[in-house]
């Protein structure tokens, strides 16, 4: 037999062998129909329309965009914010990661926390420090500086606040790299007499470079796909995002809002399985014997000094951004009258108090299903052969590259009409959470199962346990921390969500974040800041009672941030 | 056990669709989107609530977003009733087929202020103002500009601000006044000289008032109503109506196959936002009701003023068309500084 018949006859022993196991049959089917119903086909739905005219196929929609300055602008200007902001939030983010997992700086335990903390906040609370602070009526600007300028609006505004936004991203991703180079590598080339710097030229560099890049695109992406700082303090730099959600909710032009969508898509799913490719591709582990893994910290004195100066520099603005937010909960009018006020906690308490609730409320009912079926995806991707397998994979975290704006868009599209009548309803804002964020799920239960040995599982079934059982003994108490960690990391991300639920909600069911949106945008900021720092509050308990509930650690909780 | 998963799965997702399908209860209730402001359409809907025991879920949408939302919705509607709002909002909702006409007994306002077919009534009407603060024409030493020729003032460089006027309904009035007055070209023309004052165009028609009123601008354009209930809320600010200016006409409809179940209410929630409980809370916000109501100190009834002879009907058959000639010329210039 051919190596070909043989691999050919395997896969038909495993799929023979999957065949066999019904529950295995009907989830995979059964996840597959919810991957097409919830994914591919609202973004179908986004193309249709986009490439509509008058019932019959046409370009026309894009020929008109092409044609106005304004439309073309947004797609550069998109280009240019990610690219800034990918940038600089890579440095940021290596530059972190470097002095705590090389330079020996002190207070690491502090400085990881700061720099994984930005995370957890909603995309628009730093929008909202920075008007707070730098707005006309700043803190800094105005009264500090004596300055009359609105020039934090747009360009500059944005990058400030997307970099310390997304930087975070960027650490999580460069920590993993960097703790999985070997020191002894670099300890041995010190030894043979190369200086610190060269070694970090031509040693720890290079083996980061997949890692910066994958950091670098992964940025990039968020940054486009970013909704919630541009409509806050974008100014007249117009983004696709924001362009896409305008026309399609406040002008009314649908398919312009439909095509700016796929605009946004093609690039941002482009750009994300690149990243995907990079990772995959190289091993830029380090292949060494034993190794003692304590290397002497690749710094001099003078160094950590400056990494030191660094870390606390990006430190102050993080903090500065959150104090800006309590403080100005307490402020009776920003800029105008500093006197203290509990009011804009009494005004909050009577126009959002319900809808809190129901923001918690369904992000409740979506945390656990998003991780049984992330977790479920997981697990038979990794564990059973079936044909269709990678698409499975491929389509699950699909919905990670696709912006929220195509995915909102999508949903009202798609379901508003018979047989999918859902608009209104909660169901499909947890639908929205729940495919939005499964990759999340996914990526963490993927991660924890490729450390399990399948052998271990296979012990269990060559003694005489069922599928199932190992299942339920063996596999499940291995994955357990993955499973708590992708639940508590989907349910920050459904509190915080904006870009797909600003079109999903509805008089009975609104969501937090959309009202702090219109609080801002009517210059209540008071009001606003009170609504962000409960949100905060809120999400850091439920992240403290995840962690003390099942023993997590908080490494574990972020590291499905990436 | 994995069995035991696979069916809590599709137990906790069928128990959200059972849950988000049944929720048909007992106490009549209305879903509504309004234009009113915030706190005012809070008011309203509390009183009406208390007044007939029927509960309003509601959503505030610009007017804009309010068309673009219930065209969206066309084939479900989820809401019966669209409450405040530009009149050439309701107008455009009415040309698309999106609104259905009902003659409400209460509709008693001069015939110029409601629709002939009966699709929408008017519930006040307010003309567009200048909202100028003080503290910022005491730097500039210049009085506040009282006329649409002193809002070119090269001295209010970057202290201008109007909303968009493609989301919102304030700002597609301004430019639909210009085009009236000087015709198209010459109502262009004023936009694009005005442009090079506005530091920014906003979303929303309420927002560039408060930026005035806590010094983020010089001046605003916007509804006398908001800048009156501003100025009385202590900000330091001056009100000024040119001569030859536009106005709203705040309108209420009915939404097209609204849900079934809330048709009966709905109507009764027209009736009563045409009533005099309604009126006396709009009064309350500093706007002008067409229902004799005491007035709150500084609201200017649209007689008093110098409006134009102002064609709603023109003007929203004209919108898509203006609004994207406006976005090709002027919104088409970046001010990113």
């Amino acid at each position: 037999m051919s190596s070909q018949a043989i691999a050919r006859a395997r896969r038909r022993a495993d799929f023979a062998q999957v065949l066999r196991e019904p529950v295995v049959v009907i989830t995979i089917l059964a996840i597959f129909a919810m991957l097409a119903l919830f994914i591919i086909y609202p973004i179908y739905a986004v193309f249709r329309l986009s490439l509509t005219q008058d019932g019959g196929f046409s370009t026309a929609v894009y020929q008109d965009l092409f044609s106005r300055v304004r439309y073309v602008r947004s797609i550069t200007n998109s280009i240019l914010l990610g690219t800034v902001v990918a940038t600089l939030a890579t440095i940021v983010g290596f530059v972190f990661a470097f002095a705590i997992y090389r330079g020996g700086i002190r207070f690491r335990g502090f400085f990881q926390t700061m720099a994984i903390l930005p995370i957890i906040s909603p995309p628009f609370m730093f929008a909202l420090s920075v008007i707070l602070l730098f707005g006309r009526n700043g803190l800094i600007t105005a009264r500090l500086l004596g300055l009359d300028t609105s020039g934090i609006y747009g360009l500059p505004g944005l990058v400030l606040v997307q970099t310390i936004n997304l930087f975070p991203i960027a650490y999580l991703t460069l920590s993993g790299i960097l703790q999985g180079i070997d020191p002894d590598v670099e300890t041995c080339a010190m030894n043979l007499g190369a200086s610190r710097f060269t070694v970090f030229r031509t040693i720890t560099l290079p083996l980061a470079k997949p890692g910066i890049l994958a950091a670098w695109l992964v940025v990039f992406v968020s940054s486009m796909t970013d909704f919630g700082n541009p409509i806050m303090i974008g100014g007249s730099f117009d983004v696709l995002s924001v362009q896409a959600y305008l026309e399609f909710t406040g002008m009314g032009n649908l398919p312009r809002g439909a095509a700016l969508a796929v605009l946004l898509l093609i690039p941002t799913v482009m750009v994300y399985f690149l990243q995907k490719y990079i990772m995959g591709r190289g091993s830029y582990a380090t292949i060494t014997g034993k190794s003692s893994k304590r290397g002497k910290p690749n710094s001099s004195p003078a160094l950590r000094a400056l990494l030191t100066v660094f870390c606390l520099g990006i430190t102050v603005i993080v903090v500065l951004f959150y104090g800006t937010i309590i403080v100005g909960s307490f402020v009776r009018l920003w800029g105008v009258d500093w006197s203290f006020t509990l009011r804009h906690f009494n005004y909050s308490w009577d126009v959002g108090l319900s809808t809190l609730r129901n923001t918690i409320f369904l992000a409740l009912i979506a945390t656990p299903i998003t991780a049984l079926m992330g977790t479920a995806i997981a697990f038979l991707v990794m564990r059973k052969r079936f044909p269709g397998r990678n698409a499975m994979s491929l389509l699950a975290m699909l919905s990670y590259a696709i912006p929220g704006t195509a995915i909102g868009i999508g949903y009202v599209l798609a379901f508003n009409v018979a047989p999918f009548r859902w608009s209104g309803t909660a169901f499909i804002l947890v639908t929205a959470y729940v495919f939005r964020h499964v990759p999340i799920a996914v990526e963490s239960g993927i991660a924890a199962l490729k450390q399990i040995s399948p052998e271990i599982e296979e012990s269990s079934t060559n003694l005489g346990a069922s599928s199932a059982r190992t299942f339920q003994n063996v596999t499940l108490p291995l994955i357990k921390p993955a499973f708590f960690a992708g639940a508590t990391f989907s349910f920050v991300r459904s509190m915080t969500a904006i870009s797909a639920i600003i079109f999903l909600v509805s008089a009975r069911w609104n969501h937090v974040t959309v009202l702090i949106l219109a609080q801002t945008e009517i210059m209540r900021l008071g009001v606003a800041s009170v609504m962000s720092f409960i949100l905060i509050l809120i999400i850091m308990a439920v992240i403290g009672i995840m962690m003390k509930l099942t023993g997590l650690k908080r490494d574990q909780v972020f590291s499905s941030g990436q | 056990m994995k069995k035991a998963m696979m069916l809590g799965l599709v137990a906790l997702m069928s128990a959200t669709v059972l849950f988000a399908g049944g929720r048909q209860e007992a106490g009549q209730r209305i879903t509504a989107y309004t234009t009113l402001d915030e706190e005012l359409a809070r008011n309203v809907f509390a009183a009406f609530t208390r007044e007939t025991g029927i509960q309003v879920d509601w959503v505030r949408l610009s007017t804009g977003e309010a068309v673009a939302r219930i065209e969206a919705e066309r084939a479900n509607p989820q809401a019966s009733i669209w409450y405040g709002g530009v009149g050439l909002g309701h107008i455009e909702a009415k040309n698309k087929g999106l609104t259905t006409p009902y003659n409400s007994p209460a509709a008693t306002m001069p015939e110029q202020f409601r629709d002939p077919d009966g699709y929408w009534s008017g519930i006040y009407a307010g003309p567009l103002a200048f909202a100028s603060n003080n503290n910022v024409m005491e730097r500039l030493g210049i009085d506040a500009p009282d006329s649409w020729e002193a809002l070119l003032d090269p001295r209010l460089r970057n202290q201008v601000q109007m909303a968009n006027p493609g989301s919102s309904g304030t700002s597609y009035n301004v430019l639909a006044t210009m085009v009236q007055v000087h015709g198209e070209e010459g109502g262009f023309e004023y936009m694009e000289r005005l442009d090079r004052n506005i530091t920014q165009y906003t979303r929303s028609g309420s927002a560039p008032g408060r930026n005035v009123a806590i010094g983020e601008v010089g001046v605003a354009i916007g509804y006398a109503h908001d800048i009156v209930r501003l100025i009385a809320e202590g900000y330091p600010m001056t009100m000024t109506v040119p001569e030859g200016t536009g106005f709203e006409v705040a309108a209420v409809s009915l939404i097209a196959n609204g849900p079934e179940d809330q048709q009966e209410a709905a109507r009764k929630l027209f009736d009563w936002a045409l009533g005099e409980t309604a009126a006396k809370l709009y009064a309350e916000q500093f706007v002008v009701p067409f229902v004799d109501v005491p007035l709150a100190p500084g609201a200017v009834p649209i007689r008093e003023v110098n409006v134009i002879d102002q064609d709603d009907e023109w003007a929203a058959q004209e919108r898509a068309r203006l609004v994207d000639k406006w976005n090709d010329t002027i919104g088409a210039s970046a001010r990113t500084e």
